[in-house]
This record gives structure tokens, C-alpha cells and sequence, in this order.
């Protein structure tokens, strides 16, 4: 991975803060673009070609206008980000938000507050994953 | 209402008439008689016809069973044929092969059931072309992506390697966990539990998997996964980091489970390459037992329904003879004339009374809109109304619960979404403030700010406790049996099992049984239990004790202890979510867990209350449903 930027989808300005202390104290991330509410989300990820597709989408659930998981749903329909690796960052431990936002298609769930180890650690993991998805298929 | 009464009254009246009328005119019964069996006559020609038709209708069915045949073999031989030449133009046959074969399939599976096909061959059927389907699908993905396998990303390896350190984490922590008797240990111990059989049976299914044995989808363990995860994550490993200490130890098998959900996550991807035998070939193997099971059903549908379609016509035929010996028969006279008027009296009473208990059965499926009947006598008229009133007055009642538990699912949501942000705040702010300024700040005010942190992680424990009662009166119920003896004699045992310096003497009546949910009453238990055990603590020989008596329908469980027992004054706040009867300095707890257990045990419409003197013990009373015939297994 050569440029590691990240969107983060984040209304309330105080998480937005922490989020960020902890991604300058994480090794992933080399850069972060901010959407405030889901619209915004969609219109920069779908809507706007001129910009570089980010590494990946650190997403809340509670948003103003669309939801996560609305926003969720529309990055994996649309077929330009229908693989883009999305990590749900949310308040709730509630087992039925976190299996919604796996149905959706998240491919991690992180409770807030972000700890910068947890991400380093889920990123990692991720890796893997991107591995596999993101290689051209060959034959 | 006013009109189909007076209409109604009429025809009661006619209807006693026309009896008289009918058995006093036996030229009226003969006409009726010939009428009949003309009826009669153009009845059976049209069953015979009938069942010719219905014979046809299936005959599509051997067709669709044919097609699938042929399909599951070229595409089965297409595929041995790629994998023995590794000549492409076989593979992009077998491609082809696979996915016309589908569209029979999926023919082949709509012909319904209840016709020569019985229900048990679809799903038979059904679910080996789903498997099959499985099969051949990885296959197919693993066929694109050869040659992109990167050597050693072997999902075997890595998940044994996970499967190992989870195993040994898991381990210590249950056994670290196992010390720590206070309700929240205790609490967290039931999840250690639930997490580590849950990871057990992960592991099981998937290693059946990824040998092609499974029985069990891929998506099925993702899901069960991801609750294992969730579950194991719910607790709170902060509170103490050193090494070798149970949050330790938890933290890491947290991290296990989020790694192996990463892994298992991307196992729902592609496939990579593997060692030793080709996963291929093993998919393969599997592919080809299936397609011969699926060949055996479809085989097997295609012989009942050749046997069907010539059993039906042998019918037919029959069917069409014996129209003429019923025609001569003159006993249908009188018959059809009763016939008749059984007919017409059903029509009047039997159908309005069926269609009224059909919207009754319909209410317990939840429909509301079951069209009543609008029947011609005064008294079903009537009934039928005051039916339709109370259906509204249901419905109307129905809606209103529906909207209060919207409420409180909102509460719930709105107290972890939204009250948890300000407390991050202080929480993250006071922790950035003393990290980023350290050196600025003096001593006091670092003390002041772990004050503050102290506060905020008080205050988040809190807020999950209000979380986790109100979860515990949510979701699904089940209704089982539940053998209460055995539940708790497990329960007093790992309580002994945590704090072994005390000696506790316990009683426990056999074959307490009780119908409910078997994890709630566990919870239910466990708070009593471990509540009795907590409040003996200070008594000489302490001894808990628990029996119960068959009340009609009821069990009565009572649960004695010699404990310090409680001021019969403070009762009513017993159960109150956190109230508390004793200083929290002298008997640790939050204060929630009687106010699970009177949750809980409303939720199986039972009742719950204490009797207690302070210093001579408290006696707990709970009465539940009993064991119903209709439940037990054979």
C-alpha cells in the first residue's frame, strides 16, 4: 500500500478529534479526508471522479441525513467501490447493530473509542483481505 | 346490522318450512334426486378429467428431473476433463454445462410438492444442488484465480495457528475468571464460557469445511462467528493490563477472535492456493458425490412420476366405468336430496362458524384483515360482529405494546449511541490532556484528571449495565424444558469452584422442571444463586437451600439462605434497578441483578417475591410454568 488515505465519516467533533489523535498515533494512515454527514460520504466516494479513491472508510452508523449503514449499502452496490475495505466505528456494542453492519458488508466492526493499537491491529488484518480482493485476477 | 337481522328472521323461518315441504312432495325429492345425479354424473367425468390434466402438469416435472440429469453429468465431465487435460476449452465447457444446468434445476425445484413428487425428495434435491451448487462454485472461483496463489497463505495453517493460541488463551482466562466471584466475574465467566464453546464448535465446522465435509455453509459459521466475536468483545478488558493478568490474557484472546474473523472474512472471498492436496481436487471429489446423489433423487423423481402418470390414467379409466353404475344407482335418490340439504344447512351455519374460526386462527398468525363473513341468521350475525369488535379492540391494543417496546428500543439505542459520546469526550479529552501536556501539568492535576477518567469509566460501566438489562428483556423467547435441580447444582458447584476457602453447605430438591428459556432462567439462577452465596459469606455454617412444589400448573421454586437477610421494610425496592440494601462497601454488586431476575421472570409470566428477617436469612420465591405434556420429546 503506497498512499494509505482514509475517509472518515464523522459528525460529532469531539470524536472527530480523538479519531484523528489516534490515526497520527497509528502507523496505517497517511492522510485523512473528512465527510460529516452520509451524503457527503456518497457524494465522495460515488459521485466525485476526480478524487483519488481512499484505502479505506472509517464509518460511523449514527449520521446525519443517510446512515451508515444506508451509506454502507451504497458503496457496496456501486460498482467502483463495491470492494473498498469499510470499518464501522460506532458507539454501540449492541450484537444487533454490529451483525447489521456485517450484513451490510463491513469487513470490521470497531467499538469507540478508537484505541490506535486496536486499528493498527485491524488494519493489519486487513491486509490479508485487500491481498486477496485487490490483485488483477490473472488468466 | 338492522338490515341483515330483519332479512335473517325470514329465512330462519323458511328453513324449517322447506323440511316440511321437502319430505311431504316426493316428487320435489325425486326431481332433486334426478338432479343430483345428473350433478353427480358431470362430477366424476370432470374428476377423471381432472386427474388426467394433473398427470400432464407433472409430466413436466420428469423432463425438468432429465434435463438436470444431463446437465449434472456433462458439466461433472467437463469438469474431471479440465482438471485430468488442464486443456482450457474444457474448463469454459464445463462453465457453460454448469450454468445452463441451473435453470432446469431451478425448474425441477418449483414443481411444488404434494403431487407425485413428495416434499422430502425437493428438499432432498434442494439442498444437494445447493451444496453441489457450493461445491462447484468454489471450484470455479479457484479455477479463475490460479496462478495468483501466493504461497503460504494457506487458511489451514494460519487458522490452526489461531485455533492454538485461542485455545490457550481462552483457557487461562477461564480459569483466571473462575477466582472472581463478584457478580460482574461472575457475569463475565457465563460469556467466557459461551465464547469458548462457541469457538469449539467454530473450529469443528470449519475444519469440516475445508475438508469438503461439512454439512454446515460457509455463511451459517461466518454468522456464528461474528456473534462469538461479538459476544467476547462485550467484555471489558481495561481495568488491568500486566501481563499475565485475566484482562490480559482476555485482550489477547480478543485480538485471536478479531484476527480469526479476518481471516474467516476472507475466506468468503476467493480461495487461494493450499498444500499437500490441491483444494481443488478435494472440491472436486466433493463435486462428484453430490452430482451422484443429485443424479439418484432426480432419478428417482423421474421414476414416481412415471409411476404417478400411469397409476392416473389406470384411475381414469376406472373412474369413467363406474359413472355409469352410478348413474343406474337409485339409492342416490334419497341420498342426494339429503346431500342437499346438508349442503344448505352448511352453507347457512357451517360456513359463517368455519369462516369466523378461520380469522381466529388467522389472529394468532397475526393477521388482522381476514375477511368475516356476512352470514343471513340473526345470531352469526351478531357473533360475527362482536368478533370484528374485539379483532379492532385487539389490534388497537397490539399496536399500542408495539409502540411502547419501539420506545424503549429506541431508549436503548439512543443511551448507547448518544449518551456514550459526551462521556467519550470527557473520557478521551481528560487522557490526550495528560498524555500530550505530561510534563506541562503538575502532579495534582494529573491526579485530577484520573479522577475525572475514574468517573467517566464508572459512568460507562453504568450506562452497559442499563444496556445489558435491557437486553436481557428483549429478544426472542424460547419455550423448553429446563431442569432447574440440575442448572443449579452446576452453578453452586463453579461457585464453590471460584472461592474455594469457603465451605458452603448446599441441599438441592432433584427434578426441579420448569418450561422457559434455558439461557434466561441461567441468568435468573445465577444472580439468585450467587446472591445467596455473596450474603452468606459472614454466617458460621452457611447453607443454601432449593426446592420446589407443584402448584396446578405452576412450579413453586423456593430458594432459602442463612444469609444476612434484608429489612422486610426496604422490600419493594428490592427488585428497583440500583437500589441497593447494603453498602456497597460491605457486599460488592450494581444493583441490577434482582432486577434481571424479576425481567426475566415476568417474561415467563411468573412471579417473583422475598421473605426475609435481617440477620436470619432470606427465603426467594419464584413460580413458573410447569413442564406441558404437549412439549415433552418423545
Amino acid at each position: 500500500m503506497k498512499d494509505r488515505k482514509v475517509l472518515l465519516v464523522e459528525d460529532t467533533l469531539s470524536d472527530e478529534l480523538l479519531i484523528l489523535r489516534a490515526l497520527r498515533q497509528s502507523s496505517v494512515v497517511t492522510s485523512v479526508d473528512i465527510a460529516r454527514d452520509g451524503e457527503e460520504a456518497v457524494d465522495y466516494l460515488i459521485g466525485n471522479t476526480s478524487v483519488e479513491a481512499p484505502a479505506l472508510v472509517l464509518l460511523d452508523i449514527k449520521l446525519p441525513k443517510l446512515d451508515g449503514h444506508q451509506v454502507l449499502s451504497r458503496i457496496r452496490a456501486h460498482e467502483a467501490t463495491s470492494q473498498l475495505p469499510v470499518v464501522v466505528l460506532s458507539s454501540s456494542d449492541e450484537p444487533r447493530d454490529i451483525a447489521q453492519a456485517y450484513d451490510a458488508g463491513a469487513n470490521s466492526y470497531i467499538v469507540k473509542p478508537l484505541d490506535p493499537r486496536d486499528l493498527n491491529h485491524t488494519v493489519s488484518r486487513l491486509g490479508d483481505y485487500w491481498l486477496a480482493i485487490n490483485t488483477p485476477v490473472t488468466g | 346490522m338492522t338490515g341483515a337481522t330483519t332479512h335473517s328472521s325470514v329465512e330462519t323461518g323458511s328453513l324449517s318450512g322447506l323440511f316440511g315441504r321437502l319430505f311431504r312432495s316426493g316428487v320435489l325429492v325425486g326431481s332433486i334426486g334426478l338432479a343430483g345425479m345428473l350433478v353427480l354424473l358431470v362430477l366424476n367425468l370432470g374428476q377423471a378429467r381432472a386427474t388426467i390434466t394433473l398427470s400432464q402438469r407433472y409430466a413436466p416435472s420428469a423432463q425438468a428431473a432429465n434435463e438436470l440429469l444431463l446437465g449434472l453429468l456433462e458439466s461433472q465431465t467437463n469438469l474431471q476433463a479440465w482438471l485430468l487435460s488442464s486443456d482450457e476449452r474444457f474448463k469454459s465447457q464445463w462453465h457453460r454445462s454448469w450454468s445452463e444446468t441451473i435453470t432446469p434445476a431451478q425448474k425441477a425445484l418449483s414443481l411444488g410438492k404434494g403431487g407425485p413428487v413428495s416434499g422430502q425428495q425437493i428438499d432432498a434435491l434442494q439442498q444437494t444442488l445447493v451444496d453441489l451448487w457450493e461445491a462447484q462454485w468454489w471450484a470455479r472461483e479457484l479455477s479463475e484465480n490460479q496462478g495468483r496463489a501466493a504461497p503460504g497463505w494457506l487458511p489451514q495453517h494460519r487458522l490452526q495457528t489461531l485455533a492454538d493460541s485461542l485455545d490457550r488463551h481462552l483457557g487461562s482466562a477461564l480459569e483466571l475468571s473462575r477466582r472472581n466471584t463478584s457478580e460482574s466475574g461472575l457475569a463475565r465467566h457465563a460469556i467466557l464460557m459461551e465464547v469458548t464453546a462457541a469457538t469449539e464448535r467454530t473450529w469443528l465446522n470449519l475444519h469440516h469445511y475445508l475438508e469438503g465435509t461439512q454439512r454446515i455453509p460457509l455463511p451459517a459459521i461466518l454468522a456464528a462467528a461474528r456473534r462469538t466475536n461479538v459476544l467476547l468483545r462485550q467484555i471489558n478488558v481495561d481495568a488491568d493490563p500486566r501481563p499475565g493478568s485475566l484482562d490480559f490474557v482476555l485482550l489477547h484472546a480478543q485480538r485471536d477472535w478479531q484476527s480469526t474473523m479476518v481471516l474467516l472474512e476472507s475466506l468468503d472471498g476467493p480461495l487461494t492456493g493450499a498444500q499437500g492436496d490441491h483444494p481443488l481436487q478435494r472440491l472436486e471429489a466433493r463435486s462428484t458425490r453430490l452430482t451422484e446423489q443429485a443424479s439418484r433423487i432426480a432419478r428417482e423423481v423421474m421414476a414416481d412420476v412415471e409411476t404417478h402418470l400411469q397409476y392416473s390414467s389406470a384411475i381414469a379409466k376406472r373412474d369413467a366405468r363406474n359413472n355409469s353404475l352410478i348413474a343406474l344407482s337409485a339409492v342416490l335418490l334419497m341420498g342426494m336430496a339429503v346431500l342437499w340439504l346438508s349442503h344448505r344447512t352448511g352453507r347457512r351455519f357451517g360456513q359463517p362458524i368455519e369462516a369466523l374460526s378461520d380469522a381466529a386462527t388467522g389472529l394468532g398468525r397475526g393477521t388482522w384483515d381476514q375477511e368475516l363473513p356476512v352470514p343471513d341468521t340473526r345470531e352469526l350475525a351478531e357473533l360475527s360482529e362482536a368478533f370484528a369488535n374485539m379483532r379492532k379492540d385487539l389490534h388497537e391494543t397490539m399496536d399500542e405494546l408495539e409502540n411502547k417496546s419501539d420506545e424503549m428500543e429506541m431508549f436503548a439505542y439512543a443511551v448507547s449511541h448518544d449518551l456514550k459520546a459526551p462521556l467519550r469526550a470527557i473520557d478521551g479529552f481528560s487522557e490526550a490532556l495528560a498524555e500530550d501536556f505530561d510534563d506541562q501539568l503538575p502532579d495534582k492535576a494529573h491526579m485530577y484528571l484520573d479522577m475525572i477518567r475514574n468517573g467517566a469509566g464508572d459512568m460507562g460501566r453504568l450506562i452497559n449495565d442499563i444496556l445489558w438489562l435491557s437486553r436481557s428483556t428483549r429478544g426472542e423467547m424460547r419455550q423448553e424444558q429446563v431442569d432447574l435441580s440440575a442448572m443449579a447444582a452446576e452453578i453452586l458447584k463453579e461457585l464453590a469452584r471460584q472461592d474455594p476457602d469457603r465451605t458452603v453447605e448446599t441441599e438441592i430438591s432433584p427434578e426441579i422442571v420448569v418450561q422457559g428459556d434455558e439461557r434466561l432462567l441461567k441468568i435468573m439462577l445465577q444472580n439468585l444463586l450467587s446472591n445467596a452465596w455473596k450474603y452468606t459469606r459472614n454466617s458460621p455454617d452457611a447453607r443454601i437451600e432449593l426446592d420446589g412444589k407443584r402448584m396446578g400448573d405452576k412450579v413453586r421454586c423456593r430458594l432459602r439462605d442463612n444469609g444476612c437477610g434484608f429489612d422486610m421494610n426496604y422490600a419493594d425496592k428490592l427488585f428497583k434497578p440500583f437500589h441497593r440494601l447494603h453498602p456497597s462497601t460491605e457486599y460488592e454488586g450494581s444493583g441490577i441483578g434482582l432486577t434481571s431476575v424479576e425481567r426475566i421472570v415476568k417474561r415467563h409470566r411468573g412471579q417473583v417475591w422475598a421473605e426475609s428477617q435481617p440477620g436470619e436469612g432470606s427465603t426467594f420465591f419464584v413460580e413458573l410454568t410447569g413442564p406441558q405434556a404437549s412439549h415433552e420429546r418423545p
